[in-house]
């Protein structure tokens, strides 16, 4: 038989059963070769079955730009795209958008990469297809072309955005932020994480800064990665939306009680914070005098040593590794208040110790205090479920002290 | 013979678009969904009409069923590495006219095993390479086939829908499917497969 088919005389269902056949990335070279493809490869990705499939749709306004889709846990693939500027004479490519261009020998670089980050050499693997796409004139309407195909290649919006913010102009923020975050769109991105690329000694643009995040409007992540002057303020309840999760790289301007009564409905981690030991000891006691906090888990690392052994006033047993994540071990034991443990949890990049106590209170209510590395403070309101796990968390920013 | 049955001895007469008939036995053509949802319970009076498919290409699509009525039940696509040698033998010899004229056919009567083999085969054309490979081996249709192929569709459409509605009104008057003469129920049962290939492709 030939080597070359007539693929589009085939009936669509048998079609779809060739294109299920190929890989995430050989989908994606196909739907480039014409728009009849590209349409009837969108046609076979629009079920509901193969939209579940996608874990994260990652957008990366940085030096370089990039987009990055993860397939996960029934296809274990992942796609990654580098968007950069057209160095190689154009008859060389092949335009696929406009102002967007391939290869003509288009075809991925393949790694296999581990699903969980902490763990690189641990299963499950990913199959991780990578190639760049280029652009003659602007970055940004070349990757939002791009993302604009591969979101009606697989029906699904971008989830995640991450912003360099200082190395574009005001006006292309603007074009960004109206692209991905705006209430107006019909999917803005879920999480969004801000950076800045600047030396140590130049000045962040205040009122930019202040504009990108009133204006973000992520519901399940915001991570703000830069570091502002130590002046700066923001009022955290101007957010459009209250994610579950909020990171501070650089944590140093807010105050402990900000940082405390914030709105986030889970997590907080404030790295590089001014917090000190006596603020970590103060939520302690707070927290058994009764007060219960909006979040359930908060991280500090603090400006100084946290000795949170001189928090506990209650009478102290130890517990043991097999029962420090067991709340009928504590229900047993009503009288104690507090049940000190020691924790070794083994990842890739090292190993984490960490001390410190189950405490409850007099409502049932139960909370683990933590201290790793002397400086990163812990503070986890554990479930009241009966049979609920007990939960610990980790950091890599322990690594680095 | 064209009586119902479970027997794998016996045999239906198939015709094809010559109007030609030849021989199939019941374990062969029960491998085919839309033959079980037609005629397995019920019986065929007379020769069962495919006729949308030549002789040669039927002929080829149940060489294939014989062979396979004594594998195991079908547990979805099989990699091209693991067929046998005669599978290889049956894909190779045919050429890409009768390579179509099959999977179309195994579509239609809607051969999981046989269509999933077809299918492996066109993907492993496409695996692998770059676009400027892919596009080689597509042989994209140039913009007069595409706008023929676009009038046959709308016309296949406008047929499917005037049967359709026939077939409505004929179902209102008969009580059961079972009761409608076989050459009817193929037709109705062609138009509903009909009606959902169009419905899907509009989508």
């Amino acid at each position: 038989m030939n080597s070359s088919f007539p693929l589009l005389k085939l009936p669509i269902l048998v079609f779809n059963t060739v294109v299920s056949n190929l890989n995430v990335f050989e989908l994606v070279s196909l739907a480039v070769c014409s728009k009849r493809l590209r349409f009837q490869c969108k046609h076979f990705r629009n079920t509901a079955v193969l939209k579940k499939q996608i874990e994260k749709f990652h957008v990366e306004f940085s030096t370089v730009c990039r987009i990055r889709i993860k397939f996960y846990p029934s296809l274990t693939s992942e796609l990654a795209f580098q968007v950069e500027k057209l160095k190689e004479e154009r008859t060389k490519c092949k335009n696929i958008f406009e102002d967007v261009y391939i290869s003509k020998v288009w075809s991925p670089r393949v790694n296999q990469i581990a699903h969980h980050e902490w763990y690189p050499l641990d299963e499950p693997f990913v199959s991780e297809y990578s190639q760049s796409v280029y652009y003659s004139n602007c970055a940004i309407p070349a990757v939002s072309s791009m993302v604009s195909f591969l979101s009606d290649l697989f029906s699904v919006p971008p989830t995640s955005l991450c912003l360099n913010f200082d190395l574009f102009k005001k006006e292309e923020i603007d074009q960004i932020m109206t692209l991905y975050c705006d209430r107006q769109t019909a999917d803005p991105i879920k999480q969004f994480e801000m950076r800045d690329a600047k030396k140590e000694k130049e000045e962040t643009n205040t009122e930019l800064v202040i504009s990108i995040i009133a204006r973000q409007n992520a519901t399940t992540e915001l991570k703000l990665m830069f570091k502002p002057s130590s002046d700066f303020q923001f009022d955290f309840n101007s957010l459009c939306k209250t994610p579950e999760f909020l990171e501070f790289e650089y944590s140093y301007w807010i105050n402990w009680e900000q940082a405390i009564n914030m709105n986030s409905k889970f997590i907080l981690y404030f790295l590089r914070s001014n917090f000190s030991n006596s603020d970590f000891k103060s939520l302690v006691e707070k927290w058994k005098s009764g007060w219960t906090p909006k979040w359930k888990r908060i991280m500090i690392e603090s400006c100084e040593t946290l000795d949170i052994d001189s928090y506990i006033i209650d009478p102290i047993i130890d517990i043991p590794m097999t029962n420090s994540a067991c709340r009928s071990f504590i229900e047993q034991n009503d009288t104690i208040h507090a049940f000190k443990f020691e924790m070794k949890i083994s990842f890739a990049a090292g190993e984490i110790i960490k001390n410190g106590y189950l405490i409850s209170r007099p409502d049932k209510s139960i909370a683990t205090v933590a201290v790793e590395r002397n400086r990163i403070g812990w503070f986890i309101i554990q479930p009241d479920e009966p049979d609920a796990k007990f939960v610990a968390s980790a950091h890599e920013r322990t690594f680095y002290l | 013979m064209t009586s119902p049955a479970s027997s794998s001895e016996v045999k239906y007469l198939i015709e094809s678009s010559e109007g030609n008939t030849f021989d199939v036995s019941g374990a062969a053509l029960r491998q085919s969904n839309t033959f079980n949802a037609m005629f397995l319970n019920i019986g065929a009076d007379g020769p069962i009409p495919f006729t949308d498919y030549n002789e040669a290409t039927l002929k080829k699509v149940f060489e294939y069923c014989e062979h396979s009525v004594n594998e195991e039940n079908y547990s979805g696509p099989k990699h091209q590495d693991d067929l046998s040698k005669w599978d290889l033998n049956f894909f190779n010899e045919m050429d890409q006219k009768m390579f179509i004229d099959v999977i179309n056919a195994s579509n239609f009567l809607d051969i999981e095993r046989l269509t999933s083999y077809c299918c492996e085969r066109i993907a492993r054309m496409l695996r692998g390479k770059n676009t400027q490979e892919m596009i080689k081996v597509i042989t994209l249709p140039t913009a007069e086939e595409l706008e023929a192929k676009q009038k046959v569709e709308e016309k296949k459409a406008a047929a499917a829908k005037k049967v359709a509605e026939k077939a409505a009104e004929t179902a209102e008057k008969t009580e059961t499917l079972e009761e409608l003469p076989v050459q009817q129920l193929v037709q109705t049962t062609r138009n509903k497969l009909t009606r959902k290939y169009l419905s899907f492709s509009n989508e």
